[in-house]
């Protein structure tokens, strides 16, 4: 992974955790997202959304890191949604079966405005 | 068997997934120069990728000491990349499906999967320490 940034902004009365993925999502990569999304869940952050629009490969170990995180966040009550997939890793979502458990937006916007909604 | 062999390249690396960039790019490098490139082609690097990744985690159990041997072997036909190392050796049959309700959720078991998906031929020796991808042309 080349860069990870993490922006936080507030919508519909919820704090919404941003995570910029720059670079593969291999395993030492997905080693620090899961650490930054572990570190925003501590913090009570429990709504992220994930940038992948950086991101050309995902492992398994990548999809592991969101799904897992998915699945604790949704028993805080909270969510993890994904932005912009690019096609490689859009084709990983999509064999394994995961994009049905993801949310998926194409633009940061509609992300953020779905938030709003009760979750 | 391959037919009409043209090159065969072995890489050794120690069980360390620094290691893996090493040896991809080294097959990338020579797919590109070959000018073979594509959806097939990039589909056979993620699952090479699955494949070294597990010899060094589940085969080698990241014991530095243990080494990986890839080989990537490019005839008239078909490219293969042959992954092995020095474990116990794996059960292709224990591999369950991650779509499943049951799975699906579950943080692991996808990268046998994925290389199944992504090649056109998946075999291991006997052992099951050896992994062999295949892609026809």
């Amino acid at each position: 992974m080349e860069k990870l940034e993490i922006i936080m902004k507030e919508q519909g009365g919820k704090h919404i955790g941003i995570i910029r993925v720059q670079g593969d999502l291999d395993i030492k990569g997905s080693d620090i997202l899961l650490e930054k999304m572990m570190k925003l869940g501590d913090e009570g952050n429990t709504h992220i959304l994930v940038d992948l629009g950086k991101v050309k490969f995902i492992g398994s170990s990548g999809l592991g890191v969101l799904i897992s995180t998915l699945q604790n966040l949704r028993k805080r009550n909270g969510t993890l949604k994904l932005l912009h997939l690019q096609d490689g890793v859009m084709e990983k979502f999509k064999i394994t079966k995961l994009i049905r458990e993801f949310e998926v937006y194409g633009s940061e916007e509609d992300a953020l405005r779905s938030f709003n909604s009760p979750q | 068997m391959v037919k009409g062999q043209e090159l065969s390249n072995t890489i050794i690396i120690n069980s360390r997934i620094e290691e893996i960039g090493r040896v991809l790019d080294c097959v990338k490098t020579y797919m590109e120069r070959k000018g073979y490139i594509g959806v097939k082609y990039r589909r056979l690097i993620g699952a090479s990728y699955e494949a070294i990744a597990n010899a060094i985690i589940h085969g080698n159990r990241k014991d530095e000491g243990k080494r990986v041997v890839v080989t990537y072997l490019d005839a008239e036909d078909q490219f293969q990349v042959r992954v092995r190392d020095e474990g116990e050796g794996f059960d292709l049959s224990s591999v369950r499906d991650p779509r499943l309700p049951e799975n699906i959720t579950k943080s692991y078991g996808r990268g046998i999967f994925i290389i199944r998906k992504f090649v056109d031929g998946l075999s291991f020796n006997d052992k099951g320490n050896e992994i062999t991808l295949t892609i026809k042309k």
